[in-house]
């Protein structure tokens, strides 16, 4: 009786704080949870005067198309081995930038920097584009060029695929760099001066500090970026494999991705149940993903893990 | 006490999931008892309040500032003539299809709309967004019905018409739209007729001289207008098509015929010889563009009696040639059409209004063009000709309709530099086109939808490099080409295409 009286107490302490995150709840609820409804459309054959819940059922028809091709194969591999290659990649890339930013001595220096590597996070994946073709572009491209007065021959980088994976690759890290780092740096500036302090009266060099403190510390924000970035295996940047390789034919082996395909098949067809099914084929594979990595991670280390 | 929060918030969700979404469970049904059942023509109702009758007009970024007066003097007629009156609503090209699509899906006010321009028709009723119309237009639309009679096949499909055509001229060839000045320039003769042979003579004179000959840029439609005349099923001819539809009932698949390598190898040879740029794939500069900066000496276009209005320049003069036969086909015929939507609250009206714009000079002129004298003015010593210069309207802000024709062109004007003999050059040229053996058949994709899907995939893949000749070897790509369409499941839709075909002909011969 007593320890329910408390409990009521206790609940009453954090209405203000459910009434703070109200706001958050009804956006998340119109925005994430509303939606969920319309999962069924790829179910159904979608009537624009029956709406979605009177259209009528048609089972798996509309899955077909992802799976009628020769490629689908191609598209599945690529977008899961770009992704998880770069997830990885990231993490790697984004840590070591991270600390080597917190190196930087200066204000200014520093701030410098971040904003030199967040900016083409915030540029459009058309402007970047345009940019990488400034570099590639058979006629005109500085790279290319540069190449041809080297070497005497320059690949004609938008009808070979073999340069794309390494491309797409660069600059896939070159734009997302300076968010995942922001994110480190802010776990980094939250570690406790005191055990740097300690490590130093120890004798331990940058090096030992950053191996025996600053990367263990890091890790769980690591493995959570790692297990929310799983959620999206299956989906990719739709601006970066369609309009950086200028949607060019030839180079479809290696730049064609799910969401790629679906826009290719999809264009001219206009058919809203086939592109839920692909919508819906991603969420179902990014949610087993999602849970299996946190399944993994609750295993190794509970502490980590996001629920 | 968490619990039951947990559960009021459940059933919140719930409650207002089935509310969000549920708006449109139940959609309005449009009056039923619009048309007279014996077919006779229904009268028109004056003493109810005049309904508004909205209309699609679409355009590019116009801005329409003369609109507000165009819509008053339409209605000024309607109101007297039909007891309605008229809201034009502009809605950009891009936008077309999923403003239709979901104002029907939203149940918002929308009555005639454009059909075929953007989406085919067969699409558009597959997704249940058109109203059925022969009720109508046998007690309503006798004006409208007679002006689009020779192509009313087109019109139908599985046997019931969905939307009139607005352009029933069909008759179409295949043109070469060039640049005169500089052919005079050159001493390159064009003419009606040329054949493969002399269109690459002319393209190595224009090479000598520095020009590009033509452009296709990055394009993956089946786009060839050297090659006019064939009839295409599906997207990008998907499903098929009859390559010569006056005599052939065929279905084939288009990629592997002979024509199509040939023609694909004449590009490749106009490619490899320098006439055509070299960054075709990747430059996004428009044919359009090229052509009115004189980058190129001409392209292809279909050909149609006024087709030379769209390529006009004020820095030089153009010309134009035909290069094939005119025909008529289904999907000429249904390029542009006007229809009632799924959720028209008055499909009587609408209709009125239909049947009044394709027998109402004064009607479909104002909507074509808009009000004399602001929007355009009549050129002096013509009958019926106008132009927009020295008007509002020269820099097409004032009323322009870019992608639309509004009635029964013999009754609308013309612009500048047509002539008044346009009307019997276009009556001609009808005359003188051949139907397709298979005008007014359409091949119900939607088995075929998955298909379908997986084939405009190959062709984005394919298609472009062939167009623009940068493959290595046309026979060796065109092969590669067939193989993965057929892996897709191609000879199935164009088997069952051809059945249906058959079927057709057999009911309908």
């Amino acid at each position: 009786m007593k320890q329910d009286k408390k409990k009521k107490r206790n609940f009453k302490q954090w209405i203000p704080f459910y009434l703070m995150g109200l706001p958050g709840l009804i956006y998340l609820f119109i925005n994430n949870y509303l939606p969920l409804a319309g999962l069924q459309i790829a179910f159904k054959n979608f009537s624009y005067t029956k709406g979605m819940w009177d259209s009528p059922w048609v089972g798996f028809k509309n899955f077909k198309f992802l799976f009628r091709t020769a490629d689908s194969w191609i598209m599945i591999r690529n977008t899961l081995c770009y992704n998880i290659a770069w997830i990885i990649l990231s993490a790697i890339v984004g840590v070591t930038a991270a600390i080597l930013i917190n190196e930087v001595v200066g204000k200014l220096k520093k701030k410098f920097y971040m904003t030199a590597i967040l900016l083409p996070y915030l540029m459009s994946m058309v402007v970047i584009a345009y940019l990488v073709y400034a570099y590639l572009s058979p006629t005109a491209g500085l790279f290319t060029k540069w190449l041809e007065r080297l070497t005497g021959t320059a690949p004609a980088f938008y009808q070979e695929s073999k340069w794309w994976p390494f491309i797409l690759t660069f600059v896939n890290q070159w734009r997302n760099l300076g968010f995942g780092m922001i994110l480190y740096m802010s776990t980094i500036l939250g570690i406790d001066p005191s055990l740097y302090e300690a490590a130093t009266l120890d004798g331990a060099t940058r090096w030992q500090q950053h191996k025996n403190i600053t990367i263990p510390l890091l890790i769980p924000t690591v493995v959570m970026l790692l297990i929310l970035s799983l959620g999206q295996v299956f989906r990719s940047d739709f601006g970066l494999f369609y309009q950086v390789p200028m949607n060019q034919g030839s180079l479809y082996g290696v730049t064609q991705t799910i969401d790629t395909y679906v826009y290719r098949a999809l264009l001219k067809n206009n058919d809203v149940g086939m592109s839920s099914a692909a919508s819906f084929v991603q969420s179902v594979v990014g949610f087993l993903f999602i849970v299996g990595a946190n399944k993994i991670v609750s295993k190794l280390d509970k502490s980590s893990a996001l629920f | 006490m968490k619990k039951a929060l947990a559960l009021l918030l459940a059933v919140l969700m719930l409650a207002t999931l089935l509310a969000g979404c549920g708006g449109n469970t139940n959609p309005e049904t449009p009056a039923a008892d619009t048309s007279a059942a014996d077919g006779e023509p229904a009268a028109i109702n004056f003493d109810e309040e005049p309904y508004e009758v909205s209309i699609q007009f679409v355009g590019l970024f116009e801005e329409n500032k003369n609109i507000a007066n165009v819509e008053a003097a339409l209605s000024a007629i309607t109101k007297e003539k039909i007891n309605c009156t008229v809201d034009i609503v502009p809605v950009f090209i891009g936008d077309l299809p999923t403003t239709t699509s979901l104002g029907v899906a939203g149940d918002e006010k929308l009555d005639i709309v454009v059909a075929g321009l953007t989406s085919p028709l067969d699409t558009m009723v597959n997704n249940e967004i058109l109203l059925p119309l022969d009720d109508l237009l046998e007690t309503r639309g006798q004006g409208v019905k007679a002006v689009t009679e020779h192509v009313a096949a087109a019109q139908k499909i599985n046997g019931v018409t969905y939307a009139v055509s607005g352009y029933p001229y069909a008759a179409m060839s295949g043109g070469f739209v060039y640049n005169k000045t500089l052919a005079d320039q050159f001493g390159i003769d064009m003419h009606d007729g040329m054949t493969a042979e002399e269109l690459t003579a002319a393209a190595a004179k224009c090479a000598e001289n520095g020009v590009y000959f033509t452009t296709f840029g990055s394009s993956s439609q089946l786009n060839y207008k050297f090659l006019w005349g064939g009839d295409y099923f599906g997207t990008g001819g998907a499903f098929g098509g009859i390559l010569n539809p006056a005599e052939s009932t065929t279905v084939v698949n288009v990629f592997d015929s002979q024509e199509y390598r040939d023609y694909w190898k004449m590009i490749k040879s106009w490619n490899d010889a320098g006439y055509l740029p070299a960054d075709q794939l990747t430059d996004t500069t428009s044919v359009q563009e090229y052509f009115s900066q004189q980058h190129i000496f001409g392209t292809s276009t279909a050909f149609t009696p006024n087709q030379i209005a769209v390529w006009l320049n004020p820095n030089f003069e153009t010309g134009i040639i035909r290069t094939g036969e005119p025909s008529i086909s289904t999907a000429g015929a249904v390029e542009f059409m006007l229809g009632i939507a799924a959720n028209c609250k008055r499909p009587d009206k609408a209709m009125d209004l239909i049947n009044l714009i394709y027998t109402d000079a004064d009607v479909a002129n104002l909507l074509q063009y808009g009000v004399e004298g602001t929007d355009y003015a009549p050129v002096e010593g013509t009958e019926n000709v106008i132009t927009y210069d020295g008007t509002e309207n020269a820099d097409h802000n004032s009323y322009y309709a870019s992608f639309v024709h509004y009635g029964d062109p013999t009754m609308l004007k013309i612009v500048a530099p047509l002539t008044d003999s346009f009307y019997d050059e276009l009556k001609a040229f009808e005359n003188e086109a051949k139907y397709s053996q298979t005008f007014g058949y359409t091949f119900d994709g939607t088995p075929f939808s998955a298909e379908a899907g997986a084939i405009g995939s190959l062709l984005e893949q394919y298609l472009p490099a062939l167009n623009a000749g940068q493959v290595a070897d046309v026979d060796a790509a065109v092969d590669e080409l067939v193989a993965a369409l057929n892996a897709a499941g191609m000879q199935d839709a164009i088997d069952a295409n051809q059945a249906a075909l058959d079927a057709w002909l057999a009911e309908n011969k």
